[in-house]
């Protein structure tokens, strides 16, 4: 408790959040038309995610300030870590999606206070060290993340995804308290270092022991949409409206991710070979059902959703090394995935920004001849697609080569081959949609006159790819220490 | 210095981007004005380099500028190793090319792909700077596979002609079966190594012992096989017996290109390449008498090929390759800064000799046949002059460059004590007379005698072609003399090229004397006689009475008959190797491919693949009862698996 920081500021960025949210929802209670409540709410988000980065980054000035546990919540470098990527998908979400709802779909001012909720939760999920924090920072980011789903109410697809989400969500949900509170019986505490202890003192053989953990381990297994948990991801991305798939996309997974590191780091030894093995299983399964299930889809979103499941898997044989490099490579394929989905996803938003709900579309063959109409977005998204296919010199390259590297050290040789010719097989179905936008001559489609900032910051996010696809070298030695400084690990 | 490093390489690539981006949309000159200054900025800081490692007392450096990768161990490294024989090849590749591309301005001034020419030089003007300045294996071989795909579209560069499409195709071919030896000779090296940087590769020879292989033939070191390997990559290149055949046929390309990548540089990257590698290459004596052997037998059977050509750029081809066997000869008696030597001055005669026939082309409007010249050096006095320096130096005169260089090399040769120097340093010296005998053939049949054709309109090149010809022949006339100390006996060459313990080079470094004594000492050797029994050869039979050389040659039909098939090297490779290829691709094709692969394993894979997948995809019923059962499920099958594996 001797921390130099006062404790207002530890909590500095999410206490902005919340405030802003106060503000966002006074602005959507209030004024006159939905248009200009909604661009209010909007840029507020905007000022407020950029706001929480300002905050992060005053958090951090005090470099000798300690960053204890205070009450089940913590600030140390992985947070930090986490935290920043987790605003900055935030921000790349709110300016991509922006400006999807407009005239011709119901605009809802809602949108954007939802998304603070969920960034709040996903805040505290980040920063939780005792289970109870962390349930309450999940449990604010779900129903958030279901009410997002659901914003469209006129479409029943987005309602029934809604629903699946949320019974699903419920299912694990329990598990999740189920897990929770076993591990409770057994230390006698919430906080997560009496686990340290509890395997000091040879717990990690316990039944229970490995019945909560699995339980805990499912759970957050369901938040990644890692296989066998991964059923419910097609169909909520097929049925929510793109920007809210924007947002479930990425940062929810980010703050789960936290919590398993947090969770293998606080356990010390004890439970990382259980870990281990249950990392290769669902490694195995996801990259094999995400791949193979992509390879049959023609809607973009299904396509989107298999592909974001064996890159889960990619991510999970990271974790199988179970050492520092392994994670390390895991926070760094994660990072590298935020990016490409980002670019991809966004530019899909970017694209269906002129048209309306009738013309809409997320079959593949909307994309046939894009390089024609609109040759910026087009290398945008192919630069994402060679990405998540991990094709030199974009970034995904060195995400795969970072997580095939740690699996391989760690004597998973096997499970390397396996990922790699089903990373074959997933080159497939990217290079596919490469083929429509370069080679397949569409309709005429006018290409977006209008002149907005999205394109701008697309084209950065593709440039952030192929640059750190040329040096990779910093983004990993950051990762690398941040884990490594971890007192834990 | 790592600027200026990057000076010397990124100007030329700029400009090739900028050429080959924007070319037809600027103004032509443009595109020549881009190219010249690229590679003057090149030339200038390469100069100050070499003025930086005089100045420093040449302390070689190693810098290493960017790794792509997460680290220098997993990673590949871009970096430049500066020393006397990276500098050397620098200076020689930026003038040569500088040259090129202002001859260039007056060869190609009529022709529609003028960008796309300029912008092809200087791209390869970059990537042979990357091979040169290279500070480790994988850099260097991206610059070898550079340079051969931009010789790849230069010799195809009239792609609307069938006979350039054949010949590059012909290059790419054979550089192909080079490359492949070379990966090869890489991957023994990383192996071993771990590393691919030169200064691990090449330090410590307490290094070169621990290479042991175990999945190598044990029949010979694995120095000996990374060597060979290493040197067959060389010898595509750098045209050796039997991997020569791509080189005359090369010279569809533009003159220029034959000047600058078929004559000065490109070729003879395989003897950089052995150079650069030399302290390696000492540990495997068996390698260095196969380079001998092939080298010798090069400059010589290619030598006398030379002797029948009648295209005037094919007799400086074949004579490319004879020079080039030279070098490789001195290689293999390891006399390597002798064989450098001679590709220096080399360089400047060759690419002389090839600007000079260029010269002579525009002035006969494209006519490249011998039989159809004759008596132009009235009419073209300059290219007459320089072509005759150049041929001179070529045949080595006493004082002239190329005398320095090879009569430095046969007595290196035969000082060696490598097995067969002996029998190599004669073969050369006999060679000596076959290359005073072809170069002359060439003068006396076009600059002498009656023309043989309408020369009223024959007039001399424009300013802008024989400038670059005025340059190399002031380099050709004294390059030897200054150059033969720094570049044989200097110490900061020892350090960059070991002098070897076969002798050779010590040989030569306690006889030296300096330039002049080489000159008088050199007056009365058997070389200089003999090449001057080449000239007056050619002058009896084709300068003063070419009615009696015409008799004189008819006796020496069943020689003709065999020279003018190349030693039979192109049917040997058409009729053995290429129908054999083909008949065993058809085979292949309808045998193995058709029935095994494609219908079976492609198809085969791709069906079973997407009925797997189709299987996959039925698992999403989109029934929520169904979604919730599987997790339920599985967290029982998790449960029961790892409660039993860790709890019994």
């Amino acid at each position: 408790m001797s921390s130099a920081i006062p404790h207002a500021l530890v909590f500095l960025p999410e206490l902005v959040i919340l405030l802003m949210a106060g503000v966002v929802l006074g602005v959507t209670v209030t004024g006159s038309e939905p248009v200009i409540q909604y661009q209010r709410a909007q840029r507020l988000a905007l000022w407020t995610t950029l706001l929480v980065l300002g905050a992060l980054v005053l958090t951090q000035l005090d470099p000798a300030a300690g960053w204890e546990a205070t009450g089940g919540f913590i600030l140390d470098p992985l947070a930090v870590l986490f935290k920043g990527s987790i605003v900055s998908g935030t921000l790349m979400t709110i300016v991509y999606g922006g400006r999807y709802w407009h005239s011709e779909r119901p605009m809802m001012p809602e949108y954007h206070l939802l998304i603070l909720f969920a960034l709040l939760g996903m805040m505290v999920m980040a920063s939780a060290s005792n289970t109870l924090m962390f349930y309450l920072g999940l449990e604010l980011m779900s129903l958030s993340l279901y009410a997002l789903v659901a914003l469209d109410r006129s479409n029943p697809e987005a309602t029934e995804a809604a629903m699946k989400y949320f019974v699903l969500g419920a299912v694990a949900s329990g598990m999740l308290l189920y897990g929770f509170s076993l591990l409770y019986g057994l230390t006698g505490s919430l906080e997560l270092d009496a686990l340290g202890v509890a395997m000091s003192q040879g717990l990690n053989h316990d039944p229970a022991m490995i019945l909560a953990f699995l339980l805990v381990i499912s759970g957050l297994m369901f938040k990644l949409g890692a296989a066998p948990f991964h059923m419910w991801l097609p169909d909520v991305y097929h049925g929510s409206p793109l920007p809210s798939m924007l947002v479930i996309g990425v940062a929810p997974k980010l703050a789960a991710m936290v919590f398993i590191l947090r969770l293998m780091m606080e356990s010390g030894d004890g439970l990382n070979g259980l870990f281990a093995d249950v990392a290769v299983i669902c490694a195995l399964l996801s990259i094999i059902i995400g791949n193979l299930a992509a390879l049959m889809q023609t809607n973009l979103k299904r396509l989107l959703a298999y592909s974001t499941i064996s890159h889960m898997g990619f991510i999970f044989l990271g974790f199988s090394a179970a050492d520092t490099s392994g994670y390390a490579g895991a926070t760094f394929y994660m990072f590298i995935y935020l990016l490409g989905f980002m670019a991809f996803a966004g530019s899909l938003v970017y694209l269906s920004q002129s048209c309306d709900a009738e013309t809409q579309s997320d079959d593949i063959g909307a994309l046939s001849g894009l390089y024609k109409r609109n040759p910026l977005i087009a290398a945008v998204m192919a630069v994402s697609l060679f990405s998540m296919a991990g094709v030199p010199p974009t970034a995904g390259f060195f995400a795969k080569l970072a997580v095939l590297m740690s699996a391989a050290q760690a004597g998973f040789l096997w499970l390397v081959v396996v990922a790699l010719i089903f990373s074959v097989v997933g080159a497939y179905y990217y290079l596919r949609i490469i083929r429509y936008i370069y080679f397949e001559t569409g309709e005429e489609k006018t290409a977006l006159m209008e002149s907005s900032g999205n394109r701008v910051f697309l084209g950065l996010n593709g440039l952030l790819i192929l640059v750190l696809g040329c040096m990779p070298g910093l983004l990993w030695q950051f990762c690398y220490t941040m884990l490594a400084n971890n007192s834990y690990l | 210095m790592k600027w200026l490093c990057l000076a010397v390489v990124i100007p030329p690539l700029i400009a090739s981007i900028v050429c080959g981006l924007f070319g037809s949309r600027m103004r032509r000159e443009w595109s020549h004005w881009l190219g010249v200054i690229g590679t003057i900025i090149s030339f200038a800081a390469s100069l100050m380099l070499l003025r930086a490692l005089v100045q420093q007392e040449w302390q070689p450096a190693d810098l290493t500028l960017y790794v792509w990768g997460f680290n220098p161990e997993w990673g590949f490294q871009v970096g430049f190793m500066v020393d006397a024989l990276s500098v050397t090849m620098m200076l020689v590749v930026s003038l040569i090319s500088l040259l090129v591309h202002i001859y260039s301005v007056g060869y190609m001034a009529e022709d529609p792909g003028y960008a796309r020419f300029f912008s092809y030089i200087s791209l390869f003007t970059f990537a042979m700077l990357m091979l040169v300045s290279s500070n480790n294996l994988l850099q260097l071989f991206f610059g070898w596979e550079g340079v051969g795909l931009v010789s790849y579209l230069l010799i195809g560069f009239w792609y609307t002609r069938p006979s350039a499409v054949t010949a590059n195709m012909k290059a790419f071919v054979i550089n192909r079966v080079g490359d492949f030896s070379f990966v090869l000779g890489i991957a023994i090296l990383f192996s071993a190594y771990d590393t691919l940087a030169f200064d691990r590769l090449l330090g410590s020879a307490g290094a070169l012992a621990q290479m042991d292989l175990a999945w190598l033939p044990k029949s010979a070191s694995a120095q000996e096989w990374a060597c060979l390997l290493l040197f067959i990559g060389a010898m595509a290149k750098s045209a050796q017996i039997p991997l020569h055949i791509w080189l005359p046929d090369s010279m569809e390309g533009p003159t220029p290109i034959s000047a600058l990548i078929h004559a000065a540089t490109m070729v003879t990257a395989g003897i950089f390449l052995v150079c650069r590698f030399s302290p390696l290459f000492e540990t495997a004596p068996g390698t260095l008498s196969f380079m001998l052997l092939i080298g010798a037998s090069t400059a010589l059977l290619l030598g006398l090929v030379g002797l029948v050509q009648t295209d005037i750029k094919r007799v400086v081809a074949y004579s490319t390759i004879s020079q080039l066997g030279y070098m490789t000869a001195a290689l293999g008696a390891s006399a390597y800064a002798a064989g450098l030597f001679h590709l220096v001055t080399h360089a400047f005669f060759k690419a002389l000799l090839f600007l000079a026939a260029g010269s002579v082309i525009i002035a006969m409007h494209h006519e490249q046949d011998m039989r159809q010249m004759g008596g132009l050096r009235r009419k073209m006095p300059i290219t007459y002059l320089t072509c005759l320096i150049g041929a001179l130096s070529l045949s080595g005169f006493p004082g002239f460059a190329g005398f320095f260089s090879k009569d430095a090399l046969i007595e290196a040769v035969s000082a060696s004590t490598v097995p067969g120097a002996q029998i190599a340093a004669v073969i050369l010296l006999f060679s000596v007379f076959v290359t005073a005998l072809y170069t002359f053939r060439m003068i006396f049949l076009v600059f002498h005698g009656e023309p043989r054709h309408d020369a009223s309109h024959v007039h001399e090149s424009p300013h802008v072609v024989t400038g670059p010809l005025v340059v190399l022949a002031v380099f050709s006339l004294c390059a030897g003399a200054f150059l033969a100390e720094p570049i044989l006996f200097s110490s900061p060459m020892q350090n960059a090229i070991p002098m070897a313990a076969h002798g050779g080079m010590r040989h030569l470094a306690d006889h030296w004397e300096g330039p002049a004594a080489f000159v008088v000492h050199g007056l009365f050797s058997p070389a200089v006689i003999l090449m001057l029994a080449g000239i007056v050869t050619a002058w009896l039979f084709y300068g003063g009475a070419a009615a009696r050389g015409q008799r004189l040659l008819s006796k020496f039909k069943p020689a003709q008959w065999i020279l003018d098939r190349g030693w039979g090297f192109d049917a040997l490779f058409m009729n053995f190797f290429a129908s054999a290829g083909q008949k065993l691709g058809v085979r292949l094709w309808h045998g193995v491919d058709q029935n095994y692969i494609d219908t079976g394993m492609v198809m085969g894979t791709a069906r079973r693949v997407r009925s797997m997948a189709s299987r996959v995809s039925s698992l999403q019923s989109g029934y929520l009862y169904h979604y919730a059962f599987v997790m339920i499920i599985a967290l029982f099958m998790l449960i029961t698996w790892f409660g039993f594996s860790f709890v019994l």
